[in-house]
This record gives structure tokens, C-alpha cells and sequence, in this order.
């Protein structure tokens, strides 16, 4: 079945073409090329370039977002390693929206296998259809999926470049070019002659692009070592661009107020305090809300919060407890999915000891340190629209729709995100930007956010509750049942986004629970859609976020039930199911130097969830500090298979895990009167740094297929603390968030 | 409004404000350093610190009218007179001291703040004082390392 | 937040003409006061920053042996220069807000504001401190009078604060998670002729000094004393942080922290 892979490489081609002064290299699509987001002219090839090489020098392009993750580094790595330039030499930037920046590997992981045991077979034809992912213009940075994605892809376009240059310095010395070799952005003869790339890159569009084999992982330089990140200089000196930080000729500045009951309307508003600031230029209404556009942000927001607006009712029940009363209705509705249904649930053996658990989790924000923004300047005819986003075309199809112009009219400047975790997939900030700039043509207006606007117009992660019953005979599990109940993000999002209809099982609702690598003989997993019109979306590790806390905290107090080790528990489950998981835990137990036994006054808790392709294992340990409970070391191992950058996955996997335990301790979305109580950090608190716990990471490389670095560190560190808190106090945290239960340290 | 006069990392700035006119929104609206960043608007997650007077404070709560005929001091001006990175955000540099970088200024001007007065603090002292300052993505940890290396002591030690 | 006129006078005299004007408030370093600004909370016309004010910044001995407080100095300057005469004082100013904030915060704006979760009402009122105003002295035990209601006349400044030095003094905080403001906080300060204790944050009434606690620790200082003592839950705030008898409980619990600490 190999040849389903190949097909999918031949899919595309590295191609080249002329640019000004030099050449670009990138792919080019067989079956349809993609359109060319250079706009090339007549007669130039359509080509989707990954690599520039002109008289200043090399350029990278990396139509990933870069949020934090140090996907720009990476992405450039894997350019960089295939055609011998230093990371330090050359310049990455985002590229525009297109749809050869599709991303395959988004599409790939939808499918509804299990993913850790999926076979070769499976694998290439999730492979196959990522190439769907060009057909709807998925150009997202999400998933975790943006190093399986580019892992291929980027080393040939970087190979490519490569021979090509090399040859174009064969013809122009004379020699062969299996005689040269390449070093630091330059080509070199026998006789140490050195040609720098730039010299070459005039000639080298005049030839036909020179295919080359991959190099073969032993010959890496840069790949499967930590490089420094080619954004942090900008970052530490106060240089870099984020999406507030866009300044244009010209420029005003806008804020706004959206009703706080979420999707509901706006009846009137009064705005004649706001109109009699100076330095106030426009009031736009927005149908759902008013945005003022003046001379600065902080005045803007100032004249907003003087509107005085009359608000109608959300299209939902208006406090918690009533949301909480339906989505637990939901859990007996006729399920959406089962997507495990293994042996038989429904008879567990006689004699077995049998527990159930009910289990809930809270709505959440993701609350990026940037708040939402979006800049934009409209002209009548053409639109440019600046901001951090995880999905430029999605942006660029709903600005179009918006202003009335054609896709090619609009222009999507990817900036630096303050943070992304899943909330900069949405489209929202960049609508209503569009909307405002509309009403002052030809001047570029930035939206901000205040950041109580932001948390309370989230897509929030859906609240959930889950009813798990298990079976154990003779100290092992032989029966696993379990009902999850949330809003389905994908459904929402699917309209929201993409104005496709529901259908089908939601595979996101489920993941992290029907997905484990457990070998219980009697297993079954099923889904529960709970129809409400809050709005939801994807959060660091989706459903992953609330499933790996459900299962795992589940798994725990089987593991209880049956008078066993936790950690011995889950390994005997786990050993001949998913090798790389197991290795997960063993080296958690073995960093950590687990005994199942703890000193008075200290819990630790472990807990493992195979989230986007990697298991993650995590051990927390609490310490009763009098009184006080704080979360004082934490190990985690992993395994994505190749590691192609270990600082940066150490640094996803330590921040993964901190952003889950936030929200285990403090994170919670509640609501009162149709609106959102928690408006800012004092209301939603993070971890900060003295309460964040010192961590160890160790990073395994078993994994047969590469999995992500992103999220998969957030799901495992919830159920690790509920599990460790017990350890602690002998009482179960089946609720989120943990603050309301134990005395945490704040 | 009225007409308010500071050196800024050196140099001469003056503006005209509105009583109200906080120093966070000065520094980035009228002088365009938009290096300092808001990111609560409520002395919550430190992202907009700077040093004024050779303190640290959140700009985001301090009126810029306060801050008339003072030295104040932003992330743009940390780097050496040479143009090369000081030892603070060569640290962040070194150790990934950050990951998407917008709570980064806040951060490198409480380590500064730290420093002057406690130049080889514990690893606990730079998790006491960096309290206020937020990282959502959470990179506490490569920021704690990064701030013991800059104080000339021994990473590995910090990270046991 | 409303617009509003700013000045910053240079000398007392002015300071206090400035604030007989019309909707004129005192600003101190705004920690409170500007966030409540923002919230659209309060409306002041002027503006009257005390920061530039010489005589009101600073910490000294007195004559008659008490620590002195400038009414403008910050809780960072508190913190590093009460260290040695009143470590208990100094220890209390180094844990309100987080660094940045204790540059900006003064012992005057926290006192003049009297939130019923700030910590120096109970160092004031758990010493028997004298609030000294630009136009008379006031106890400590006048001065607070119930949740943000202090004794203060319109355009009354605090000058300084002259607390009596304790022979041994502590002060203990349970930090609510959301506001990081005190769930409950205890000042204890044994003195030659008894024991003063004062707890912020649980009560209705803001701070207040519990005497039960005061007689029992007066006749021996430690925490044995305390056994069996207990402040009732009525009257103590409940809200989304803790029930009435939750902090009830928390009173108990942290004035038992601030004896061991101090003795």
C-alpha cells in the first residue's frame, strides 16, 4: 500500500519560477495548480513558493501562523536543512493567503480511526485525502499539525532549490554538478570557488528545476536539534509586529461593544455622550453591538463604554445551572457517535466489582494575552485587512463576502499572534474590522478588543459532563462504558465557518475518551450533542480538553477499585495495545521515581492521553503547604515520534501543560442573565509563575507516525492534578475547576 | 488637555494628553512604542511594565499626566548602546525564554527591575516577583531559566 | 473612564487648596483608584495627584519612639525602610499586589480608600495608630468607620501615620483567588501593656479589632491562648470567595499564624 503515499507525493511537484531579480521555488500542483498568490504576470509560471532567492539574499516562507509555538523556526528548519543556509541568514515570513498552503495533515486526522493503531494502509489514505484539504482552501495553523504537514513538503522544495542553484553554477563554471557542494548559502567548486545563491538566482529561474532525494535523517544539521528561534530577537527588543502593534499612515482607531448575551440583538442604542468626545470621528453601527472609531484605542474605548445600549435576551437559558440541566438531558438522548463499541457493555461478568463516576467540566476562554483585533483599509474596489489569524483564506473569503468584492480584491496580512489557542481560527475580529473600516473608506482602522469585550465574546470550550461505568475482576479492568455530553464545536464551527450543514459522528466530541490506548475487552465510547446556541469552538486540545479528564480521572478510580498501583494499572492496559504509550508511562514513573507511595503531607497523581497523535504521560505532585496546596513538580514524557526541534517540543509540552492546569485550578466560564460573568484575569485566573510548578520533560522518539507538540500536553495535566489532589486528600475531583474543592495556592 | 514632557529611553518626548490619558496608551498611541503591550487593562498580567524613575510599574495604571518630567524607560530601549541585545534578553533568547512573545516586554522589564535590586536571586525570589506578570502560552518555566542565567547563575541548578 | 483636569501641586498648601474646589479627589498612586475610574465608578472633576509632595514621602523614628509615615509613600518604600524598626509592617507592605504595583501604591490612598480587603486598615487599627491629616490627628480607632467610610472630611489629606512600634508584631493573609486581595487578614502587635489584634477583609462592618482575642493574648502571648475562641459568622461578608463562616473560620485560622509567626 505504499504506492498511496507516493501518489499523494506526486500529487505536487517542486517547481520554480522567475521573479525580479531571482527566482522562487515552491509547489506546484499536477492534477490543478493552486492560484498563485503572487499574482504572477503574463506568461510566468503559477507556482506557490516556499523559497525566495533574490540580491537580498534567502527568503522562507511559512504559511504557518506563528502564535508561540516556534513553528517559523522549525518550518524554516526544514527548508534550511535540504538546502544548506544558515537559520540565522535568512528571513521567514508568513505567506499570503492561498490555497497551495492547504494543510494536509488537517484533514488526515478527521478521519474517524482511533489514529495510535492505525495501520500503514490508513495512514496513506489519510495522507491521500489531505490533499482534500487544498480542495476547501484549509490554510490553518491548528490541529497540531503543522510539522506533519511541512515534514515532507518543505525538505523538497529546499532539495529542489538546491540542485537547481547547483546546476545553475555547473553551467556558468563549466563543471559537473555532481562536483560542487553546497555550504551557508553559497555553492562551492573543487577549487574552492565560492558562488552565493543570490548570484545564482537569476540563473537558476532560467533552468528547469533539478528533483533530488531527501537526505537521510543521519545527515541532518539542523533537524532533531534545538535552534534559536528566528523571531525572538524582534520579540526581546520590543520590534515585533503584532496585530496592535500595526501602524499605517493615517490610521484611526476603533473599539466596540457586542451584546453581551451572546447572539442576541440590539434594540437601540444612545450615543450622544460618545459623539461629544473630542477626537471621536464615527459611530458604526454593527447590528449586534456599536464600534467607535477615534483618534486612539484608549479614547475609542472610552467613548464605547459611554454608549448607552439596550441589549435583548440571548438565545439560550441565562444562567449556568439551566445550561448544566441540558446538556445533562443530552447524556439521555440517542447518542451521536460510538465510535468505540468493542466486546459487549451491557453484561458485565458476575462477581465483577463495578463503580460509575459522574464527571464535569466548565466552559472556558481561551484568553490570549493579545486580545482580538483586526486592522483594515477599504477602498471601494480592494480591502487589506491586517491580523494575527490560524486560517488566512477562511479570513480573506468571509472580509470579501463582507465588503461585496471578489476574493482576489482582499488582501490578508498575517501578523504575529499574541497567542492563538484555537480562538484566531475564528472569523469574527476580522468581520467586524471589515465592517468598520467600511464605514470610514480609504483610512485604515484598527479594532481592539478591550479584554473584557474579548472573554465575554469568546468561542468558548464547551462545558461537558460525562457518566462512565466500569467493571474490574481480579484487579483488572474488563468493562469500560461512557456517555459525553457537550455542544459539538465542529457542528457550530462548520456552519460558522464554512456554512456546511451537521452531519455525521463528531469525532472532536469524543476524542481523547473513545481514542485511548487502553486494552479493556469490553469498551464502548458514545457521543451526546447537546443543542445549544452558545457559541463554541476549538480550544487548546479540544475535545481532548475535557475527555482526557474525564477518561483518565475515570482510570484512576478504577485503578482505586481495583487495589492497584495507578500507574502499574494503566501500564498492564497499555503494554500490548500502544507500545509508545507505554513508553510514556514508564518513563514518567522512572523520572519521577515513582513508588505509588507518598510522604505525609505530598499526593502525586498520573494520568496519560494520546492526543493528536502523541501520547502524552504526565505525574504531578502536590505538597500541603499548611493549608495550602501547591502544585510543586511536575514530569511529562512524550513520544511524536521524530523530534524535529526537542527545545521547542519541551517548551509546547511545559506550556501545554501549565495553560491545563490553569484551567483545573481557575478556569471557569459562568453565566448570569445571558451574559458571561468573568470579564478579566481577576475573574479568570491563570497560574502565574509562583504557582506554577518546576517541570521535567523528557522527549521519546518510538512513534512510527509524527504526531503533534501543541496540545497534546494540555489534556493529560488535569486528570494528573485531580488525581494527585486525591493522593493528597482522599477526595475525588470530579469537577472542574479544582479551586472551588481544594485550597490551592493562588 | 494638557502638555506633558518625559525623556523616554533617553530621549525627549513630549505630547499633549487628556487628564485621563493613561502612560501605557501615551507611550504606545502619541509616541508609537508599541512594544509595551496591554493586555488586561487592569495591573492584572504585566505585559505593559515599564520603569519610570528607575521602577517598575504597569503603565496601564499610571496616568501619563504622572508621569511628567520623569525617566521612563521601555522595552525598546533596553538593548545596548551597540545595538546588541543586553544580558537580559540574550538570556530570553538562549533559554526560549518565551514562546508567542506578547507578554515578553513586560517580562524583560520586571527581570531588569529585578535584577538591579537583587542581582543573584533564588529561583524562588524570580517566582515571587515576576508574580504579576502573566504568560498564557505558559512558558514560566524557560522564562525563570532565562532570568537565573542572566543573573550569572547556574541554569541547571534552577532546573532541579 | 470619565475625563478629568490633573494637577500635581508641589507643596501641602496647595494640594489642599486644589482639592476645595469642585468634584476634586486626591490621587495617590492609583492603584485602586484608577481601576475604579475605568469602571466608570466614580466621576471626578479634578483630579489631585499627591505624589510630588516632599514632606508627605518617607519613613522615620519619631521622637517619642514611633515609625512615621510620609501619607505618599509607597508600599515598595515601606517595605524596604520599616524592614528593621517594624519588621511586622514591612512584612505587610511586601505582600500587597505584586512589585509594580507596590511602586505606585501608597500607605495614604490605601487608608483614605479603606476597602474593606485592603491590608493597612489592620496595621493601623492593630496598632492604635494616629491618622494625621493637614488638619488634625485622628485615632485609629475613630478613623475607620465601616466599608470605604473613614473619618475624612472632604479634601482631607493624609499626611502620615504614626504607628507605636510593638515589641513583636505579624500579619497574616489569605489571599482570595480572583482579586489576590485579602480573603481575611490578621495584624497582631504585642505591646508592654497588651496585645492589639485587627482583621480586614471578613467583615460587613470592614476592619476590626477582636477583642476576645486581645484579652486572652494579653494574658499569655501564644497561640494555646486562642484555643476555643472564635468570632461569630454573623455580620462576616459571604460572597462567590467564601460563606460568613468560612471567613469566620479563616479569622481564627490566621490569627493563629500571626501569633506563631510573631512569638
Amino acid at each position: 500500500m505504499a504506492s498511496i503515499g507516493k501518489i499523494l507525493r506526486r500529487s505536487f511537484l517542486i517547481g520554480s519560477t522567475a521573479i525580479v531579480g531571482g527566482v522562487a521555488f515552491g509547489a506546484w500542483y499536477v492534477s490543478r495548480p493552486a492560484a498563485n498568490p503572487l499574482r504572477p504576470g503574463a506568461g510566468e509560471a503559477a507556482l506557490n513558493p516556499f523559497v525566495f532567492i533574490d540580491a537580498q539574499g534567502v527568503t522562507l516562507i511559512a504559511p504557518r501562523a506563528e502564535m508561540g509555538q516556534g513553528v517559523h523556526t522549525t518550518w524554516a528548519a526544514l527548508i534550511a536543512e535540504e538546502l544548506d543556509v544558515d537559520l540565522a541568514d535568512v528571513r521567514v515570513i508568513h505567506g499570503p493567503p492561498a490555497q497551495a498552503y492547504y494543510n494536509s495533515a488537517m484533514i488526515a486526522d478527521a478521519l474517524p480511526n482511533k489514529g495510535y493503531d492505525i495501520s500503514d494502509f490508513q495512514h496513506g489514505i489519510g495522507e491521500m485525502l489531505g490533499v482534500l484539504g487544498k480542495v476547501v482552501g484549509l490554510q490553518v495553523t491548528g490541529g497540531s499539525t503543522s510539522m506533519k504537514d511541512g515534514f515532507v513538503r518543505m525538505r523538497e522544495a529546499g532539495a529542489v532549490a538546491r540542485e537547481t542553484l547547483k546546476q545553475a553554477a555547473a553551467d556558468r563554471l563549466g563543471l559537473a554538478r555532481g562536483d560542487l557542494r553546497t555550504q551557508s548559502g553559497k555553492v562551492i567548486a573543487p577549487d574552492g570557488t565560492e558562488l552565493s545563491y543570490a548570484a545564482l538566482a537569476e540563473a537558476a529561474a532560467a533552468i528547469d528545476p533539478v528533483d533530488a532525494p531527501l537526505r537521510d535523517a543521519r545527515e541532518w544539521r539542523l533537524l532533531g536539534k534545538p535552534q534559536p528561534r528566528v523571531d525572538m530577537t524582534a520579540k526581546v527588543t520590543g520590534t515585533a509586529t503584532f496585530g496592535v502593534d500595526v501602524r499605517l499612515p493615517g490610521m484611526k482607531f476603533a473599539a466596540l461593544r457586542i451584546n453581551p448575551r451572546l447572539g442576541g440583538a440590539m434594540s437601540g442604542y444612545d450615543d450622544s455622550a460618545a459623539r461629544a468626545m473630542p477626537g471621536v470621528e464615527r459611530i458604526v453601527d454593527l447590528g449586534d453591538g456599536v464600534a467607535v472609531i477615534g483618534r486612539n484605542t484608549w479614547l475609542a474605548q472610552q467613548a464605547a463604554d459611554a454608549i448607552d445600549i439596550t441589549w435583548e435576551k440571548a438565545p439560550y437559558p441565562p444562567e449556568t445551572e439551566a445550561i448544566f440541566e441540558r446538556i445533562a438531558a443530552a447524556l439521555d438522548d440517542a447518542p451521536n457517535s460510538a465510535l468505540r463499541d468493542d466486546g459487549d457493555v451491557t453484561s458485565p461478568p458476575a462477581g465483577a466489582t463495578r463503580i460509575t463516576a459522574e464527571y464535569r467540566a466548565p466552559y472556558l476562554a481561551h484568553a490570549t494575552m493579545e486580545p482580538m483585533n483586526a486592522t483594515a483599509r477599504y477602498t471601494g474596489d480592494a480591502l487589506e485587512v491586517w491580523c494575527g489569524n490560524q486560517g488566512p483564506t477562511f479570513q480573506q473569503a468571509r472580509c470579501a463576502d463582507i465588503a461585496g468584492l471578489p476574493k482576489e480584491a482582499v488582501t490578508v496580512h498575517t501578523t504575529l499572534m499574541g497567542g492563538g489557542f484555537g480562538r484566531r481560527l475564528e472569523l469574527d475580529y476580522a468581520s467586524h474590522a471589515t465592517r468598520v473600516a467600511m464605514a470610514m473608506p480609504g483610512v485604515p482602522v484598527q479594532l481592539t478588543w478591550s479584554r473584557e469585550e474579548d472573554m465575554r465574546h469568546d468561542f468558548y470550550r464547551p462545558g461537558a459532563m460525562a457518566r462512565f461505568s466500569g467493571a474490574i475482576v481480579d484487579g483488572k479492568a474488563v468493562m469500560l462504558d461512557a456517555r459525553i455530553a457537550a455542544q459539538s464545536a465542529v457542528f457550530q464551527a462548520m456552519d460558522r465557518v464554512a456554512g456546511l450543514p451537521p452531519a455525521g459522528p463528531d469525532k472532536v466530541l469524543v476524542e481523547g475518551a473513545f481514542n485511548q490506548p487502553y486494552a479493556i475487552p469490553n469498551y464502548r465510547v458514545r457521543g451526546h450533542v447537546c443543542d445549544l446556541k452558545i457559541p463554541v469552538g476549538f480550544w487548546r486540545s479540544v475535545g481532548n480538553s475535557f475527555n482526557g479528564f474525564f477518561h483518565e480521572t475515570f482510570m484512576d478510580e478504577m485503578a482505586v477499585a481495583a487495589g492497584a498501583d495507578p500507574l502499574a494499572f494503566r501500564l498492564d492496559l497499555m503494554r500490548g495495545e500502544h507500545a509508545p504509550s507505554a513508553g510514556c508511562l514508564k518513563a514518567v514513573a522512572e523520572m519521577s521515581g515513582w513508588t505509588g507511595k507518598t510522604p505525609e503531607g505530598v499526593g502525586r497523581g498520573v494520568a496519560l492521553t494520546y492526543s493528536f497523535g502523541t501520547p502524552v504521560a504526565q505525574v504531578i505532585e502536590v505538597a500541603d503547604e499548611g493549608g495550602v496546596i501547591r502544585i510543586r513538580r511536575a514530569w511529562i514524557a512524550c513520544d511524536m515520534g521524530i523530534a524535529l526541534d526537542p527545545a521547542i517540543i519541551e517548551a509546547q509540552m511545559t506550556g501545554g501543560m501549565i495553560y491545563g492546569l490553569s484551567a483545573a485550578c481557575f478556569g471557569e466560564i459562568t453565566f448570569a442573565d445571558g451574559a458571561v460573568e468573568q470579564g478579566n484575569f481577576p475573574d479568570y485566573d491563570a497560574l502565574r509563575m509562583h504557582s506554577a510548578p518546576e517541570t521535567e520533560v523528557r522527549i521519546l522518539q518510538t512513534n512510527a507516525h509524527m504526531g503533534g507538540a501543541g496540545e497534546p500536553g494540555t489534556p493529560p495535566s488535569m486528570p494528573a492534578l485531580g488525581n494527585a489532589l486525591f493522593d493528597l486528600t482522599g477526595q475525588r475531583a470530579r469537577s472542574m475547576p479544582f479551586a472551588r474543592q481544594f485550597n490551592l495556592l493562588v | 488637555m494638557t502638555q506633558v514632557s518625559m525623556t523616554v529611553n533617553g530621549k525627549s518626548a513630549t505630547g499633549t494628553v487628556e487628564g485621563r490619558t493613561l502612560l501605557s496608551s501615551f507611550l504606545r498611541d502619541t509616541l508609537e512604542l508599541t512594544g509595551t503591550h496591554v493586555g488586561c487593562d487592569t495591573s492584572q498580567c504585566g505585559a505593559c511594565v515599564v520603569h519610570v524613575n528607575g521602577v517598575a510599574v504597569k503603565s496601564c495604571t499610571m496616568l501619563a499626566a504622572e508621569a511628567d518630567g520623569a525617566e521612563v524607560a521601555t522595552i525598546e530601549g533596553q538593548a545596548n548602546a551597540d545595538g546588541s541585545l543586553n544580558v537580559i534578553q540574550q538570556a530570553f533568547q538562549d533559554h526560549h525564554g518565551l514562546q508567542c512573545g506578547f507578554c515578553t516586554p513586560g517580562m524583560v522589564m520586571s527581570a531588569a527591575a529585578l535584577l538591579k535590586d537583587n542581582p543573584k536571586p533564588t529561583e524562588a525570589e524570580v517566582r515571587e516577583y515576576l508574580e504579576g506578570n502573566i504568560c498564557r502560552c505558559t512558558g514560566y518555566h524557560n522564562i525563570v531559566k532565562a532570568i537565573m542565567a542572566a543573573s550569572g547563575q547556574d541554569v541547571a541548578i534552577a532546573a532541579e | 473612564m470619565y475625563n478629568f483636569e490633573f494637577v500635581k501641586p508641589a507643596t501641602l498648601a496647595d494640594a489642599v487648596a486644589a482639592l476645595s474646589g469642585e468634584d476634586a479627589q486626591a490621587l495617590g498612586g492609583g492603584q485602586t483608584l484608577i481601576p475604579t475610574l475605568k469602571q466608570r465608578l466614580n466621576q471626578p472633576g479634578t483630579l489631585v495627584s499627591l505624589l510630588s509632595i516632599p514632606e508627605m514621602v518617607g519613613v522615620c523614628k519619631t521622637d517619642d519612639g514611633a515609625l512615621s509615615v510620609g501619607g505618599a509613600t509607597t508600599h515598595a518604600t515601606v517595605s524596604a525602610e520599616a524592614a528593621v524598626d517594624f519588621p511586622g509592617l514591612a512584612g505587610l507592605a511586601s505582600h500587597i499586589g505584586d512589585p509594580a504595583v507596590r511602586n505606585r501604591g501608597t500607605i495614604g490612598g490605601s487608608l483614605a480608600n479603606n476597602d474593606p480587603a485592603a491590608c493597612y486598615p489592620a496595621a493601623a487599627l492593630g496598632t492604635g495608630a494616629t491618622i494625621v491629616t493637614n488638619a488634625r490627628e485622628i485615632a485609629a480607632d475613630d478613623y475607620f468607620q465601616g466599608m470605604f467610610a473613614t473619618a475624612l472630611e472632604e479634601g482631607e489629606v493624609i499626611t502620615e501615620v504614626r504607628f507605636p512600634v510593638p515589641e513583636v508584631s505579624n500579619y497574616q493573609k489569605f489571599v482570595q483567588p480572583a482579586s489576590r486581595f485579602a480573603l481575611v487578614g490578621v495584624f497582631v502587635a504585642k505591646y508592654a501593656d497588651g496585645v492589639r489584634v485587627a482583621v480586614t477583609g471578613a467583615s460587613e462592618e470592614g476592619v476590626f479589632r477582636w477583642s476576645e482575642a486581645e484579652a486572652a493574648l494579653s494574658a499569655i502571648f501564644s497561640v494555646d491562648a486562642l484555643a476555643g475562641l472564635s468570632v461569630p459568622a454573623d455580620g462576616m461578608i459571604g460572597d462567590l470567595h467564601g460563606t460568613p463562616a468560612y471567613r469566620a473560620h479563616l479569622v481564627a485560622v490566621m490569627t493563629r499564624r500571626a501569633v506563631a509567626a510573631a512569638a
